[in-house]
């Protein structure tokens, strides 16, 4: 028979054999954390059984320590009757030892022996005829190190106890011992062959690695928590969007945060006094207080005002309303990617071309679990000729097959700057049927404006409120929890793909 | 989206017939309005329109577009109409306060039940908050019309000179009175303020108060369930949404049975007749809907699909004249009507195609090339992605890390002061996640790659985004060293000359902070955190911390 030990549990099997077969964890010379993992690993071989022990220790309490350096009050009280011979009368005492410390030093000294009382005419006088004060010693020894408790005299115990000198504490004792087999393998009765739970560069180029056993490891057994850097899982999700929609060939754009109203609203035909620009569906800016520099758009603007108010060359009847050029320039929070949409169609884009945008949009919500204060709106524009309805729901279920949809339907919708409008569906295993996107042909009171050939040129645009779609993936049922402010989540998060 | 409810017995009884709820869902697939709740139990059913069909408000709206849907009835209803009953004046004075009435009479009505008062009660709360912006621009009074004796006013006079008894009061006060002291008067007061301190007022031909718009209606035209004759005001500053309104309110009491009579609003510089006695039309090619729609579609077919619309259309063989009643105020130009046969027609009955010949090359944008590159290379480094909000708080930004007040972009109507600024660095967001995770097990590496918004008048918007990246690193035992490590290997992994140069900025600490200038040019800042500022936060270990610029400058 043959036992295979590392080089740690032969240590610790080799220590506490030579310590009689029996000791305390705490009292071996290995290191105590290392010393438990060995012991442990011994015990599953056999070699030796552990017992656990809870004991009460004394340690100082802080008045302990007080007296212990200051001294207690009966051996202040011997210092002054042995600096004054001997002898001295309680009042003199009382001069020297305040109130309460007066009376526990008169009181435990007699108790211990340590003076006795004489009354006389000239009044009382103390005596000093002993000078042991048991708990001085036990007070130094635990000054240092903690003391059983069942290792102190019960009466001074008692007096420690009462005196509020000391505190216990309880520990629990490891104790060790060897079995039988344990001998056995320490002295070599049984032969035990040394194993290797590393493998080192040392053992490798002296060859030692093939003279030891290589310890087999507890596959079972979890390892160490590792917690590796790590993208977001919501910009992760994201990022898998962006790829999907670069692979469809769309060529991604982007537009301020702090936007004029003009971009966000004007060009895309929604009329001034729509509901959705007012304050509480857009974010306006106080600082900075001047509005937009639209200058160099100077012509556009004028087509669009044009447009808003009869419809200028678009063939539409317009709003019919008075347009106001210093609405158009006030700054708000871009509160639709629209806005992006709408800056790049009108620089003037090649037909055909593709285009998205990723980005936050901002919208005065009151927080909850459904609104957050910023979200990620995902556009794109499909802008070619002969473009028709059929192939805005064609583009919308692609988008949604490449994010893992396989049924999808529409729903007529309005948006003001599509039309038609369209909203898009898709069936989720366990949700049913949920919107994912709001989409239309831009409206020719859009595109007109920008100088494109509507309607033999038409732009198919689709939005999404991608953070629906994230939480969904990401098993979340908060919005706010894609901004989530807790690290451990995020360490913990898994990443979709 | 507006929503309403309706009771269901009544929408059953005017339909003419019970749907479940499946076939009522598959009918509204071709529409734009949404199946909110069905409840039997609650005998309610709600739905949510949307702001361009305004007319489905009212639920006699709704009923005859499902009539039409489901081929019951075609085209523009024919409601019978008298024109021209009598006269509504308005004077001078008014315009100035509230300018614009319209007015109608309607004979006849069926509004014998309790539901059918409230269903055009709410009805009208609803137009007031939608299309009215809660009455500013559009208010509505609706009047028993054997109380009324034509012709009728509309004038101002002075608030403390005339009085009546307001709808729901029983004794007769002033109009300054109804202003300050009823609820509906405190509530809208401020609608019609004017220094003379005159009120707008319907007015019969005995010089009666009808009512007093925006405000309140006079207890003496009340409506009372049996009701026969309707006499309607719509007053508001917008002639064109008032008109619209009107012929919603009028056509869902021609669904009712009623007998619509015109009247002659007379203005002191114009006369109009309202409701709009006949539809207007518009010409549409036949070929563009087709082009629009994506199927080739006889000119049958398109007539038809408008006509279940409930519109009336006529075809040559390539243009299509359409009709369009009053209450539709959603055509603006021919593609209006090419979306109606569209929907009408059926979205999913259409198909789908993904065009193939769409041929263009993708490409990510190149805020977000160099935004990816570093995210790679912060991973590798083993930095914990985070993401913050751009909308934060000044104390966030600024005294609560130590930093020194900048100009920074502020909203006019925040939600909360905790989201009234938008950041202008990375940097207090990093600081405040690592005080909100002191429990979280250290080291803790975390970064940031995200916009900011820096003040920027030459800009023409004001601000400009500054795309950033921001790390940093929290231990028991961390330093500048360490920091400085991470920031070279990016530096060197991406090719960048990286050079320090020795400043001072809070929140760091004197004597360990530098500007981080890459390839030259001033990118960034990069040092230990004050430990004064580390304990305000509740952080109790070093923490080392770099903000820079993306993109990169050339070299």
């Amino acid at each position: 028979m043959e036992i295979s030990l590392s080089r740690g549990e032969i240590e610790l099997l080799e220590e506490l054999y030579s310590r009689g077969g029996r000791a305390r964890l705490d009292d071996l010379k290995l290191a105590k954390s290392k010393a438990a993992a060995w012991a442990n690993l011994l015990k599953d071989k056999g070699l030796l059984t552990i017992r656990e022990r809870r004991k009460r220790y004394l340690t100082l309490s802080d008045r302990g320590r007080k007296h212990l350096e200051e001294g207690l009050p009966e051996e202040k009280l011997i210092r002054l009757l042995r600096e004054r011979g001997g002898k001295a009368s309680l009042e003199e005492l009382r001069s020297y030892l305040a109130g309460e410390e007066f009376n526990v030093a008169l009181g435990e000294g007699q108790k211990k022996g340590l003076i006795r009382l004489e009354k006389s005419e000239k009044g009382t006088f103390a005596l000093l005829v002993g000078r042991e004060v048991p708990e001085r010693s036990i007070l130094e020894r635990i000054s240092s190190t903690p003391l059983e408790e069942s290792e102190v005299n019960h009466t001074v115990l008692k007096s420690l106890r009462k005196r509020g000198l000391v505190e216990v504490v309880e520990r629990t004792e490891v104790e060790l011992e060897l079995t039988d087999l344990g001998r056995q393998a320490a002295e070599g009765r049984i032969k035990v062959v040394e194993e290797v739970g590393k493998l080192t560069r040392d053992l490798i180029l002296t060859g030692e690695w093939r003279k030891r056993r290589l310890k087999a490891y507890d596959v079972k057994a979890s390892p160490p928590v590792t917690y590796p850097g790590k993208p977001h899982p919501y910009v992760h999700f994201l990022e898998e969007v962006r790829e999907i929609l670069i692979g469809m060939g769309f060529v991604e754009v982007k537009s301020p945060i702090v936007e004029a109203e003009f971009w966000n609203f004007d060009v895309l035909f929604q009329a001034q006094d729509h509901p959705a620009r007012e304050v509480h569906d857009s974010y306006q800016v106080a600082f900075p207080s001047e509005g937009a520099d639209l200058s160099q758009y100077s012509s556009l603007v004028e087509r669009v005002g044009m447009t808003h108010e009869h419809g200028w060359e678009t063939g539409s009847k317009g709003w019919g309303y008075k347009w106001s050029f210093d609405i158009a320039r006030r700054l708000i929070l871009r509160s639709q990617t629209t806005a992006a949409s709408a800056r790049t169609l009108a620089s003037g884009l090649e037909v055909p071309s593709k285009i998205f945008a990723i980005d936050k949009v901002f919208r005065p919500e009151t927080p909850d679990r459904t609104h957050a204060i910023e979200f990620h709106q995902c556009e794109g524009v499909v802008l070619a000729e002969d473009m028709n309805v059929r192939h805005l729901m064609g583009f919308l279920a692609e988008f949604a097959r490449q994010l893992g949809f396989r049924e999808v339907k529409f729903k007529p919708a309005y948006f003001p700057f599509t039309e038609p409008s369209v909203e898009a569906y898709v069936k989720h295993e366990t949700l049913g049927w949920i919107e994912i996107a709001g989409s239309g042909l831009f409206r020719p009171e859009m595109l007109i404006p920008m100088g494109y050939d509507y309607p033999r040129v038409q732009a198919l645009a689709w939005g999404i409120g991608i953070g629906r779609l994230a939480m969904i993936r990401l098993g979340l049922d908060d919005i706010r929890e894609l901004h989530s402010q807790n690290l451990e989540y995020l360490r913990r998060a898994k990443l979709v793909w | 989206m507006p929503v309403i409810t309706v009771n269901m017995r009544e929408f059953f009884r005017l339909l003419g017939e019970e749907l479940d709820e499946d076939e009522l869902t598959s009918l509204l697939e071709y529409t734009k309005v949404n199946l909110e709740a069905y409840d039997p139990e609650e005998g309610e059913i709600e739905f949510e329109v949307t702001a361009d069909r305004m007319d489905l408000v009212a639920m006699e709206g709704l009923i005859r577009l499902i009539k039409g849907l489901m081929e019951r009835e075609l085209g523009i209803p024919r409601y019978p109409m008298r024109r021209k009953a009598f006269q509504v004046r308005v004077t001078e004075s008014v315009r100035r306060i509230r300018p614009y009435v319209v007015a109608a009479l309607v004979k006849g009505v069926d509004l014998t039940t309790e539901e059918s008062l409230i269903s055009l009660i709410e009805a009208q709360e609803k137009l007031h908050d939608t299309l009215g912006r809660k009455r500013k621009r559009v208010s509505i009074g609706l009047h028993d019309f054997s109380k009324v004796v034509p012709p009728i006013t509309y004038d101002a006079r002075p608030a403390d000179k005339v009085s009546f008894v307001p709808l729901g009061e029983y004794a007769e006060m002033t109009a300054q009175e109804v202003l300050e002291q009823t609820e509906k008067g405190r509530e809208y007061a401020h609608l019609i303020e004017n220094p003379e301190n005159l009120v707008p007022l319907i007015l019969d031909s005995r010089d009666e108060v009808l009512s007093l718009p925006p405000i309140i209606n006079s207890e003496l035209t009340r409506l009372t369930p049996g009701v026969r004759d309707l006499f309607i005001d719509v007053t508001g500053t917008d002639l064109r949404a008032i008109s619209y309104t009107l012929e919603i309110i009028v056509s869902a009491m021609g669904e009712r049975g009623g007998e619509i009579h015109t009247l002659e609003v007379v203005y002191p510089d114009m006369k109009l007749e309202t409701p709009k006695p006949e539809p207007s039309e518009m010409f549409v090619s036949e070929d563009f809907i087709r082009r629009m729609v994506g199927i080739p579609m006889s000119s049958e077919e398109i007539i038809h699909q408008l006509r279940r619309a409930r519109l009336d259309a006529s075809s040559d063989g390539s243009i299509a004249r359409v009709m369009i009643p009053g209450f539709r105020a959603d055509f603006l130009h021919p593609v209006d009507v090419a979306e109606e046969v569209a929907i009408t027609y059926g979205l999913n009955n259409l198909g789908y195609e993904l065009p193939l010949n769409v041929m263009t090359v993708g490409k990510r944008h190149p805020r977000e090339k160099v935004s990816a590159l570093v995210r790679t290379l912060m991973i590798g480094l083993g930095y914990q992605e985070v993401l913050n909000y751009v909308m934060t708080s000044r104390t966030s930004l600024f005294s609560s890390v130590g930093r020194e007040e900048r100009p920074v972009v502020e909203v006019a109507n925040p939600v909360s002061e905790s989201y009234s600024v938008l950041r202008d660095s990375l940097i207090p967001g990093l600081l405040h996640f690592l005080a909100a995770n002191t429990h979280a097990k250290y080291p803790q590496r975390v970064f940031e790659v995200g916009d900011v918004v820096v003040v920027d008048y030459s800009y023409e918007t004001r601000a400009r985004d500054e795309r950033r990246l921001a790390a940093a690193y929290a231990d028991y035992s961390v330093g500048f060293e360490d920091i400085y490590s991470h920031l070279k290997a990016l530096a060197d992994n991406s090719g960048i000359e990286l050079e320090l140069e020795s400043y001072g900025e809070r929140p760091f600490l004197q004597g360990r902070c530098a500007k981080v200038m890459l390839n030259g040019v001033e990118a960034g800042l990069i040092g230990e955190i004050d430990p004064e500022i580390l304990l305000k936060l509740g952080i109790t270990v070093p923490v080392a911390l770099f903000e820079i610029r993306l993109p990169i400058p050339e070299k």
